[in-house]
């Protein structure tokens, strides 16, 4: 690990000492503060139905005209990740750093290692902050006191989220490394997550009704197995993943993720899901999301490896 | 000759002056005249029993011609027999006797003895007043009523009821004797049975009571029957026993059959945890809680779609009264039912009964798919750790 230290070192001090960081910080908080003033508004509704697991509605209930924290999380998350990664490497280069720190004596694969570890590590230290945040201004706020339950379910959560961050972390760094240019990095990751988090639900249904029609006379046998490929199609997108599994954890009385079948639900009584079986359910997303973010740091690396590095 | 005539003239009229005076002296206003005072009853011979108290009006009649005082006292009397007067609801010793009659104006209560003994006996009573007195007797047959039959009586001997339910019953100790007497009182009821004995209006059990002479004492007489009793008539005689008295009675209950059933599980939980897909064995109780046996019992389940409910019996041909059948339910969830609670209703039936237990089953996804996560992550590490090795350290 000769050098991956001092450069870890340099690249988080790097992140903490800068504007960027700072300004997303101060975004989140803003952004986390209001949202949790607009569920604090609207709990009283939210929790008409069910009077358990009243601190998880915290995090998902929505006010008035604001998003609650996790749709937020969901939307900010790959900005967030985009924003730490997308001048990784073409910056260096175009400033010419790079050539002087790859002539040092360290491994060349310490350089991209450093820097998605500390943006990971930035990601990780944002998410817990903000979760932490809403946590203890909700205890404050509200009086109510979290079980060992909801402390879990919420550590979890954030968990996942800051994994989701990093796989669009990953992303832009395999761009910052492709790309020349740092702006032709950000438009491209900004693209991709724009795609997949605004159009992938519609190209989906495109798809899905295109082989499987709803029109028509076959469209009554068509129905399940349109609705099932929709749901593969979307399960693509990162952010639809994220989505669905933060649905399941957050809240303990859903059971199912996509489709279910009157059948499934013969003799079910309403209950709530232990923590652990929870887990179990949306255990493919997080196996997945880490994987995601794997495979993307892998290819970037690789890509990186492989470019020549000159002045 | 002249005066022959009148000497007979004066002769005569003398006589008949005489004879008229004579006339007026024999024949005065009623002879009783001078001073009569009586006292009197209107029934002055009466049968009476042992231990009655009877009461005497006493009319008086005045004619001495003035109101006068009058003190009453009793001349005569058999021993042990007591008496008072009484006027206007008190103890008297005088009366005041105004001219004319006046009726009931004392009274005399008289207390026959409980060891009175059969016969004729006679009672004077004495009015003095100033120059003038009056008696009555008073001839009392005590007739042969005999002391000594003393009873014990139920109202209601005979009740009707289901098993569980406590009968209660009213008796009576009726003491006819001329004594105090201590009851023990005992009952003889089958094993099973309670009996609990209280005085009525009171909750101590009592194993033994005193009742006074020619007194009576409520029991309440509570009998309990055990929870298994079968259909029938029962009878639980109870027995009152004294020095001198051996009192029995006998109390009737009849229990009507019922019919009852409980399924459950041994620890009385409703409860299990399952896994999609594979079998879980349930041990069921099945309970005859009646007391009629139950022939032909089905056991049925009613569970979600796609579920299978297999009973290691699900026909009990017998189930006697208060029996219980062990039976084991095989649920095997469906493979592709949720996490979570389903219901599964179990339902035990025959012509006569039928119960139904609701039992709630907690799905849990299997582990395994878990572990296939946990490889898959360790193969893309692995791979990572590959891409590491090839194209790293320059």
């Amino acid at each position: 690990m000769s050098g991956f230290t001092a450069l870890y070192r340099k690249e988080l001090t790097d992140h903490f000492s800068g504007v960027r960081v700072f300004l997303i910080f101060c975004l989140m908080f803003i952004v986390t503060a209001m949202s949790l003033n607009g569920a604090i508004g609207n709990l009283s509704d939210a929790i008409a139905d069910s009077k358990e697991y009243v601190f998880l509605k915290l995090f998902t209930t929505s006010g008035d005209s604001i998003y609650s924290f996790t749709t937020f999380l969901g939307f900010f998350g790959p900005i967030i990740g985009i924003a730490l990664g997308f001048d990784a490497v073409n910056n260096e280069k175009s400033q010419g750093t790079l050539i002087r720190i790859a002539s040092q004596p360290i491994y060349r694969d310490a350089i991209i290692n450093a820097k998605f570890l500390a943006g990971c590590t930035v990601i990780f230290v944002l998410t817990f902050v903000l979760g932490g945040f809403e946590t203890g201004v909700g205890i404050i706020k509200t009086g109510l006191r979290p079980g060992p339950e909801e402390f879990g379910r919420i550590f979890i959560y954030l968990l996942f989220s800051a994994v989701y961050c990093c796989v669009w972390l990953a992303m832009s760094v395999f761009f910052s490394v492709i790309c020349k240019h740092a702006a032709t990095a950000a438009i491209s990751g900004i693209s991709i997550w724009l795609f997949l988090t605004m159009f992938m639900s519609l190209a989906a249904q495109g798809i899905a009704n295109a082989i499987f029609p709803l029109t028509g006379w076959g469209a009554y046998y068509n129905q399940y197995k349109n609705y099932s490929l929709q749901i593969g199609l979307n399960r693509i997108s990162p952010y639809y993943l994220y989505s669905e599994a933060v649905s399941i954890i957050m809240d303990p009385s859903s059971r199912s993720v996509g489709l279910v079948t009157e059948s499934q639900y013969s003799g079910a009584v309403v209950s709530y899901l232990s923590i652990g079986q929870s887990v179990l359910l949306i255990w493919p997303h997080l196996v997945a999301m880490f994987a995601i973010a794997v495979v993307l740091f892998a290819i970037a690396y690789v890509c990186f490896m492989k470019q020549e590095i000159r002045a | 000759m002249k005066n022959r005539v009148k000497n007979l003239f004066q002769r005569f009229v003398l006589t008949f002056a005489m004879v008229a005076a004579l006339i007026a002296v024999s024949i005065p206003t009623p002879v009783a005249a001078a001073g009569s005072l009586t006292m009197s009853t209107s029934y002055p011979g009466i049968t009476v029993s042992a231990g009655d108290t009877v009461s005497f009006d006493l009319d008086f009649d005045n004619e001495t011609g003035s109101g006068t005082d009058c003190a009453l006292s009793v001349t005569s009397i058999p021993t042990g027999w007591t008496g008072y007067f009484s006027g206007s609801s008190k103890e008297i010793s005088n009366v005041y006797v105004k001219t004319g009659e006046q009726d009931a104006l004392a009274t005399y209560a008289l207390q026959v003895p409980d060891d009175a003994a059969k016969g004729s006996y006679k009672v004077v009573l004495k009015a003095a007043g100033s120059g003038a007195s009056s008696s009555v007797t008073l001839n009392l047959t005590v007739n042969d009523e005999e002391t000594g039959l003393s009873s014990l009586t139920t109202d209601y001997a005979e009740q009707e009821g289901a098993s569980g339910t406590a009968f209660t019953f009213t008796t009576t100790i009726q003491n006819n004797t001329a004594d105090a007497q201590s009851y023990s009182l005992t009952s003889q009821a089958a094993d099973g049975w309670t009996v609990a004995i209280t005085p009525s209006g009171e909750s101590t059990q009592v194993a033994s009571i005193d009742v006074d002479a020619k007194g009576t004492q409520a029991l309440t007489i509570t009998i309990t029957p055990p929870s298994g009793v079968t259909a029938g008539d029962y009878t639980i005689p109870i027995s009152a026993i004294s020095a001198s008295d051996k009192l029995s009675t006998d109390l009737k209950v009849t229990i009507t059959g019922t019919y009852g059933m409980t399924v459950a599980t041994p620890s009385g939980t409703l409860s299990f945890d399952a896994t999609a897909n594979k079998k879980k064995a349930v041990t069921l109780d099945v309970t005859n809680s009646g007391n009629i046996d139950l022939t032909n019992v089905n056991l049925t389940a009613s569970a979600p779609d796609d579920w299978t409910v297999e009973f290691s019996e699900s026909t009990i041909d017998t189930l006697a009264a208060g029996q219980t059948k062990e039976v084991t339910m095989n649920v095997t969830p469906s493979e592709n039912s949720l996490s979570g609670d389903y219901e599964v209703d179990v339902t035990a039936k025959n012509d006569a009964s039928s119960q139904t237990a609701a039992f709630r089953v907690t799905v849990k996804t299997a582990t395994s798919w878990g572990i296939v996560g946990v490889v898959l992550i360790a193969a893309v590490i692995g791979c990572l750790v590959l891409v590491f090795r090839k194209f790293g350290r320059h």
